[in-house]
């Protein structure tokens, strides 16, 4: 089920008014069935494996802390189910075929099975929830003990498909609070569902449509309309997932619940290390919770420190998706926080003053060029293998010069097609879009933003709804993140 | 991400949505809950820090366990950016209670979204005639052309899908020795000449053969369009097996056809068969209660024609065919019915210059695969109303069973080839159609055929002899076809037909 469909229009209203109509002990089994109603929807064989995995889980951690001595062994029993589970499903073909390749390279030709796995929708989610469960239990927090509450913690529809990854620690005690039902529970949470699905219909399809055309035909276009549609393809993901967020946690704040923000104006960091605090937050401080800090974090000779930080990224690039460009993004990633960090150094070292480095040009150059290293990430992220990445980024990079020395609008490819406007349009759109994150961040510290007016949020809403109800596509594509 | 490192700006930012209600679960889980006091300082002192650690190899990996792991409880969303949230849960501690005014943003939105639907359905503003279509496609073009006039009332209409069409336009291509653009050529000349030929009668076509036309399409084009001042003599509908049983098709509502003839009238009354499916009928329903909605293909392609007309003349100029030709390569699945002037040209043919037998069994074999037998005895519904609908307007059907090639035909399991065919003859007759049925004619062989299914102008070309022969002697075909007096063309509605005419907005 889909958050822009139309069975979620009927869905999410009839458990909402269920939820608050019945007696707070049945509205966690309420809450579990609608979520196993909204996943298998899809699947219904697939409600065996998160039904499976969260019993497996249930039933193993709480062995973590029963063994004080043996604690690591359970926990790296609870870790290998989970990530045995997800290798399974989703790098199986990856596996098979890099093996297969390989093997290629000298001269061996393999038959690969052909298996019908499909990849569960919001396993790689689901699953990052559960190690984050052990290894808390791990460290000593407690293990829960209802399994109801542990079973919708892992299938609360809303953060089920695509996160935000939630900490058990901070959603469980919310069930257990009795709460009655209060207006601002469906002011706030349908400001944010409306708001998510502008951001989804009205912004990320439309650019959708550009992003398609550049990233499957690139010898199409000339450098600079490539540049245009990367930048394109930054906004159309940011939109789209921060637009699914925006719907989760509005839909998780109907029935009272809270769930983690995932962005916070990511493109305007000033460095690399900034932006991954803005961008899909929830999964990077589980990577650097679960992930670098077992590695050993910071804690430990600068070489290493390093290698922990690459190997940290290069893994969650993975975890996006089984593909070596996924893993080349994560990678590309690591290098440039490593990078960052080196570079920090070199300015302590060399003293540059303190001023500059925090002066507003100094920050506004900052901003843009980190923008421009996160966009040729991008690229490895949004093409569909390493060789049109790379086909992409050489145009992008050595023909960006040249036709910009000699420019002029008819070289623009984009602004050859009239129909969708979209396409010529881009060229006023990525601006805007650009100009409205120093916007917004601007607004933030502005009281009226913060709190505007009745009327202003009321006329905001009933626009909203109009805009989408005249714009919303037969067929909307998917969520980005819901390949993942 | 795993470094965290200190925010240039002092003060803890936003999610742009960040802001307003803390629910009541969280707030409880902040005041009573948090227990670890390195977290409560954390939550208090976040306005300065991210975190110091980033200098420090050692205090930065400690720092980060402690926000992790041991702080977690104490803000839901602190176990994110802790600048970030926490900032945020503590500025929420202050706020105000909220006012009563607050509680009802929601309700009174959606009020107000009702009143303005309301007013928008009352006054229609924005809302263009039905027969604009957003972009031209093989369905518009034969609307439009239909309507505009340009050749009076035909006295014969042609109906059916792709079967239909293709061989029309490859004999006229033929025939008249010229380039035909398929898409905006509605009439059969070589069918006229031949009948005229026959007969000496000379009588004007209308070809509302469509690519993927199905006989619910037929019955909404025979309802809408085949009436009145242009309501003709005699329809020909040309059908083949895949027209009730194209198990590709979600519902008759899937059609390009479907999607603008449905805006030319009312189509509840069918609403069952159109949208078996009860989300397709809540679709239908939120359609009809909610003006925008309902009217958002006219509303957006409004929009997007305003916009146009600002930034199309700062554009460089552009060949059309250009663009077009461009647009399909780079997006050859935007848009797919969509079709442009020259795009589409049929040319002439000889049997050397002929195009080769083209193999699309596959694709018909995903077509026939485990027939669905509610699209079936759907279309077999719509076939037989369109043909009562017709006899209720004085026009006489003459039903073609269109030639397949064998290989296409074993595709078919028998008893659905056996349905099919006992349908069709039986539907006819007891209709009072006409039945002709080229498919058992043996007058086909596979070199009359393009692909497994359509016919190319040889094969056209015989078809339409046939057809000018049979309806030249067909009783019921040629009184419909005799020129009448003036008060014999007059149509005296049936009080059905009154009752047709109010329904339908058109």
């Amino acid at each position: 089920m889909l958050f822009n469909s139309l069975q979620y229009l009927v869905f999410l209203p009839i458990v909402f008014l269920l939820f608050w109509l019945v007696p707070h002990k049945f509205r966690v089994p309420l809450l579990l069935v609608a979520s196993y109603v909204f996943y298998m929807s899809w699947k219904p064989i697939y409600g065996l494996l998160i039904f499976g995995l969260t019993l497996a889980n249930f039933l193993l951690v709480p062995f973590i802390a029963k063994h004080a001595d043996k604690k690591k062994l359970w926990l790296g029993i609870t870790i290998a189910v989970n990530l045995i589970t997800l290798g399974i499903f989703k790098y199986t073909y990856f596996a098979m075929n890099t093996v297969k390749d390989g093997l290629n390279l000298f001269g061996v030709n393999v038959r690969e099975p052909h298996l019908h796995i499909i990849l569960p929708l919001g396993i790689s989610f689901f699953v990052f929830e559960f190690i984050h469960y052990a290894f808390e239990v791990y460290r000593g927090k407690p293990a829960v003990k209802s399994f109801l509450q542990f079973a919708l913690f892992a299938s609360f529809f809303p953060t089920q498909i695509a996160g935000p990854i939630k900490r058990y620690q901070d959603f469980i005690p919310q069930l257990s609070v009795p709460s009655k039902f209060k207006w601002e529970y469906l002011d706030e949470g349908m400001q944010l569902i409306l708001m998510g699905l502008g951001k989804k219909v009205l912004i990320a399809d439309n650019l959708s449509l550009a992003v398609q055309a550049g990233f499957t035909h690139p010898e199409s276009f000339s450098a600079v309309d490539l540049w245009l549609i990367t930048y394109a393809f930054a906004f159309q993901i940011f939109f789209d997932f921060s637009g699914y967020t925006d719907i989760a946690r509005g839909s998780a704040m109907l029935f009272g619940y809270k769930v983690p923000i995932n962005f916070n104006l990511p493109y305007i960091a000033a460095n690399v290390s900034e932006f991954w605090q803005r961008w899909h937050i929830s999964l990077s401080t589980w990577l650097r919770d679960y992930l670098y800090i077992p590695l050993g974090g910071s804690k430990c000779p600068q070489w290493l420190n390093y290698r922990n930080l690459f190997i940290t990224m290069a893994l969650g690039g993975l975890w996006h998706g089984a593909a070596i460009h996924y893993l080349v993004w994560g990678a590309y990633q690591g290098i440039l926080l490593i990078a960052h960090k080196q570079y920090s150094t070199v300015l302590s070292q060399l003293g540059v003053p303190a001023n500059v480095i925090k002066s507003k040009w100094y920050h506004a150059m900052s901003v843009v060029f980190t923008f421009q290293l996160v966009c040729v990430g991008w690229v490895f992220f949004r093409a569909d293998d390493l060789r049109l990445a790379g086909v992409m980024l050489s145009k992008m990079f050595f023909q960006a010069p040249a036709e910009l020395l000699h420019f002029s609008a008819n070289q623009l490819a984009i602004l050859q097609i009239r129909d969708p406007l979209v396409f010529p349009a881009l060229i006023l759109i990525v601006p805007a879009l650009m100009i409205s994150h120093v916007v917004v961040n601007w607004l933030n510290d502005k009281a009226f933003y913060k709190n505007p007016p009745w009327a202003v949020q009321v006329c905001v809403m009933v626009l909203l709804m109009c805009a989408l109800t005249i714009f919303s596509p037969d067929n909307s594509p998917k969520f980005i993140y819901f390949q993942f | 991400m795993p470094e965290l490192v200190p925010d240039k700006g002092s003060k803890p930012r936003l999610d742009e949505h960040a802001r307003g209600t803390q629910p009541e679960h969280a707030d409880r889980i902040q005041t009573s809950n948090c227990v670890s006091p390195a977290s409560q300082n954390m939550v208090q002192s976040n306005s300065r820090s991210t975190s110091t650690l980033q200098s420090s190899p050692k205090a930065a990996c400690s720092d980060v366990v402690q926000s992790g792991p041991k702080a977690v409880c104490s803000d839901v969303v602190q176990s994110g950016p802790k600048a970030v949230c926490s900032g945020v849960a503590n500025r929420r501690r202050k706020e105000p209670a909220k006012t009563g005014r607050k509680r009802i943003v929601f309700a009174a939105a959606m009020l107000l979204f009702v009143a303005v639907n309301v007013i928008w359905a009352k006054t229609k503003f924005g809302v263009t005639s039905p027969t604009d279509f957003p972009y031209p496609t093989w369905t518009g073009t034969a609307i439009e052309d239909f309507l505009s006039n340009a050749k009076g009332r035909p006295q014969l209409a042609l109906l059916g899908s792709s079967l239909v069409l293709t061989p029309l336009g490859a004999v006229d291509a033929t025939y008249e020795q010229k380039r035909i653009d398929a898409p905006y050529h509605h009439y059969s000349h070589y069918f006229e000449d031949k009948f005229k030929e026959m007969t000496g009668q000379s009588i004007s076509t209308f070809d509302f053969a469509i690519p993927g036309e199905m006989p619910s399409d037929a019955y909404f084009i025979t309802k809408f369009l085949l009436k009145g001042e242009k309501r003709p003599d005699v329809v020909v509908y040309g059908v083949g097996p895949r027209d009730f049983m194209d198990n590709l098709l979600h519902n008759p509502a899937s059609t390009d056809p479907y999607e603008h003839i449905a805006r030319l009238g009312d189509i509840s009354d069918h609403i069952k068969l159109i949208a078996p499916d009860w989300l397709d009928r809540l679709n239908f329903a939120l359609a009809h209660s909610i003006f925008s909605y309902g009217h958002k293909t006219n509303l957006s392609c409004d929009f997007h024609r305003a916009i146009a007309d600002i930034l199309v003349p700062h554009l460089p100029e552009e060949t059309p065919s250009e663009e077009w030709e461009y647009r399909q390569m780079i997006m050859p699945n935007f848009r797919e019915s969509e079709v442009r002037p020259k795009v589409c040209e049929i040319t002439p043919t000889t049997p050397e210059t002929r195009h080769k037998f083209s193999d699309n069994i596959a694709e018909y074999k995903d077509r026939y695969r485990n027939l669905k037998w509610e699209t079936f005895l759907t279309q077999f519904q719509f076939f037989g109303e369109t043909l009562d609908l017709a006899r209720e307007r004085k026009i006489h059907v003459v039903v073609v069973s269109m030639p397949i090639t064998k290989p296409n035909r074993d595709l078919i399991s028998g008893l659905a080839w056996k349905l099919y065919k006992e349908n069709l003859r039986v539907l006819a007759q007891i209709k009072g159609a006409t039945f002709i049925d080229l498919e058992a004619s043996h007058a086909f062989n596979l070199s009359d055929f393009g692909d497994t299914v359509h016919l190319n102008s040889a094969g056209g070309h015989k078809m339409l002899n046939i057809l000018a022969r049979s309806i030249a002697n067909d009783n019921g075909s040629v009184t419909a076809l005799k020129p009448k007096s003036l008060d014999e063309t007059e149509i005296l509605p049936t009080p059905a037909m009154l009752a047709g005419l109010r329904e339908n907005r058109l």
